[in-house]
């Protein structure tokens, strides 16, 4: 007899828990039951390093249009002026590539394939192909080169690099191997992002065994774009547009 | 059983102090593992309370499991299919039927010893 | 002796479980920082972000209007002479072959997803940023076409900009992670920047060889942005040659 009671009892305050919790559970439906997976939180994450970035890139210009109009500020004559559009002038004619420059960095000589025996049936792999070049200057970019110039015809922003049959074109140039890529910047980093275990240049020159050689030079000389460019279709946007 | 309640604490202390970490896009498949693990723990313990533990076959199990739970998640992600339900439903289940078994194994030990007392003292 | 060895192989076990165990949680925790759980922390950054991209706005008109104060002073002084109105525009010629300066024109614009194929967990997947190569082939070919002026999602294309993949379904251009889809705008000749990247054999079609989505619209109005990034030479000196 005692038993049953007992039992009833705690079955009843069990029962009584259970109902707070469903009453709890309704009342609080839509708020965080819902599962995020971890990989969604990553790439928030990703989104606000963007944001970091951007927002720093940001700040560092609004910093370079005080300085310029600090400077427009002290001009007074004629001559003032002169000299500060100069400056502007050859501070984005070097940036555009139309400075010659010389500085630190390596110089990459590729040429096709040393051996006499092809290393697989197809003669396309022991030739250097715009692919090649394209990404070996991509990483050279990566790495941080501040110029590059190959075969002597420096990279702008619209140099276009395709194969030719034979040749390469640069620049609507025909190069020939072999290819000279020079580049200025950090030359550590430069030398590794193009030796170091498993980037491009490592795969080009240990698989496929392309002559590639690569070296330092604390003085690389990188020639001016020469190519005259007329705007057909562009506009800039003027602002408030 | 309480080696393996040391063991636990050992394995624990060791996580904290060895600067090991893995990237938390392979989380479903550490939590699978992890709860294939408990499995085989609590599994091994029943064994032991009932006089069946076999070290082979614990280990065995032990391994087979966890590696069939990482298989699973693995093809199910590539398949598009959430096969890990399988692996955690399997395992929570078991978890579950063993930890009863072993509930009521220690109150029947419980019990009996009570029951002995309750005669001795008459 | 048996006993023993089953105990052995109970505690090896154990200790193999409370390993895991601590660090399965040392690696949640340190993706999820205070949060208890990813459902907190993702509502805790979508607050940061959205104070982000408000601080990004303001920054963003505070950089237009010093811009516009720059130009007036510009466009000032080359009222009062020749020489500088002369200058001015080779100065604003060459900011806009750096990449200073936004631009708008007729052009075409290229999207390219992946395969329908379910996006997993974690998985990279994306075709397209495994052989993110074809993009760098794929600008190659449009500065042979004659663009003027190209933008990936939005990152100007300047001389100094990579592609890379550093991990994760995303690439890095800029510095700025982008993902599928993929959008390239190019000013320029529409006609030939159009049928140049129909060719069979060229990257587009290579791509849709590959069965990813790929298509290329004309548009009398693209707008290309400018690239926010100062440069500055670390290594590279000018020198006065006679080419100069």
């Amino acid at each position: 007899m005692k038993d049953n009671k007992f039992t009833s009892i705690l079955i009843l305050l069990i029962c009584i828990v259970i109902g707070l919790g469903i009453n709890r559970e309704f009342s609080q439906i839509g708020e965080m039951s819902l599962y995020v997976p971890l990989s969604s939180v990553s790439s928030m994450e990703e989104t606000k390093e963007n944001y970091e970035s951007e927002i720093s890139n940001l700040k560092e210009m609004i910093d370079e249009r005080q300085q310029e109009i600090l400077k427009w500020e002290q001009t007074i004559e004629i001559e003032d002026k002169e000299a500060v559009l100069k400056e502007d002038l050859l501070k984005y004619k070097a940036q555009a590539g139309y400075e010659t420059l010389s500085g630190p960095g390596i110089r990459i000589r590729i040429g096709d394939k040393l051996l006499e025996k092809a290393i697989s049936g197809n003669i396309d792999n022991d030739l250097i192909h715009d692919m090649d070049v394209l990404n070996i200057i991509n990483d050279l970019k990566a790495a941080g080169a501040e110029a590059i110039s190959i075969n002597g015809e420096r990279l702008i922003y619209n140099t276009g690099i395709q194969c030719g049959g034979p040749v390469v074109l640069v620049n609507q140039k025909s190069i020939t191997a072999p290819f000279v890529i020079s580049a200025i910047g950090d030359a550590e980093q430069l030398y590794a992002s193009v030796n170091a275990l498993d980037t491009y240049g490592y795969v080009l020159k240990n698989v496929w065994k392309l002559d590639v050689e690569t070296i330092i030079s604390d003085n690389i000389y990188i020639p001016r774009a020469k190519k005259i460019i007329e705007f057909k279709y562009l506009k800039p946007i003027e602002e408030g547009e | 059983m309480i080696f393996a309640l040391l063991g636990i604490i050992l394995g624990i202390i060791l996580g904290f102090y060895i600067p090991v970490s893995y990237s938390p896009v392979y989380s479903l498949y550490v939590s699978v593992a992890i709860l294939a693990c408990i499995d085989s723990v609590i599994g091994g313990t029943k064994a032991k309370l009932n006089n069946e533990f076999d070290d082979l076959i614990f280990i065995s199990g032990f391994v087979t499991n966890t590696i069939l739970a990482i298989f699973l998640s693995y093809s199910g992600e590539k398949l598009g299919v959430p096969l890990y339900y399988g692996a955690i439903i399997t395992f929570s289940w078991r978890m579950f039927q063993n930890t009863a078994i072993i509930r009521r194994y220690i109150i029947q030990k419980f019990e009996t010893r009570n029951l002995q007392r309750g005669r001795i003292d008459e | 002796m048996n006993k023993m060895k089953s105990n052995l192989a109970m505690v090896m076990v154990c200790i193999i479980l409370g390993f895991v165990l601590t660090i399965h949680f040392k690696t949640i925790n340190e993706t999820l920082g205070d949060s208890k759980n990813p459902a907190m922390r993702s509502k805790e950054l979508a607050v940061e972000l959205e104070s982000f991209k408000q601080e990004k706005e303001l920054l963003e008109n505070e950089l237009e209007s010093l811009d516009i104060k720059v130009k007036q002073y510009e466009s000032e002084a080359s009222k009062e002479s020749v020489y500088v109105n002369e200058l001015s525009k080779e100065l604003l010629k060459y900011r806009v072959l750096s990449g200073y300066e936004a631009l708008k024109g007729p052009g075409v614009r290229i999207t390219i997803d992946d395969p329908d194929r379910d996006v997993y967990y974690g998985e990279n997947t994306s075709y397209i940023i495994n052989n993110y190569d074809y993009l760098l082939q794929l600008i190659s070919a449009l500065n042979i076409t004659g663009a003027e002026g190209i933008a990936i999602n939005g990152q100007r294309y300047t001389s100094y900009t990579e592609i890379i993949n550093i991990g994760g379904n995303h690439l890095n251009v800029n510095g700025i992670s982008i993902s599928t889809p993929i959008v390239i705008e190019t000013i320029g000749n529409q006609e030939n920047l159009y049928n140049s990247l129909q060719m069979k054999g060229g990257v587009l079609w290579n791509l849709k060889f590959a069965e990813c989505k790929v298509d290329v619209v004309r548009d009398d109005n693209i707008k290309i942005p400018k690239y926010n990034k100062i440069r500055e030479f670390e290594f590279a000196t000018p020198i006065n040659d006679v080419s100069n």
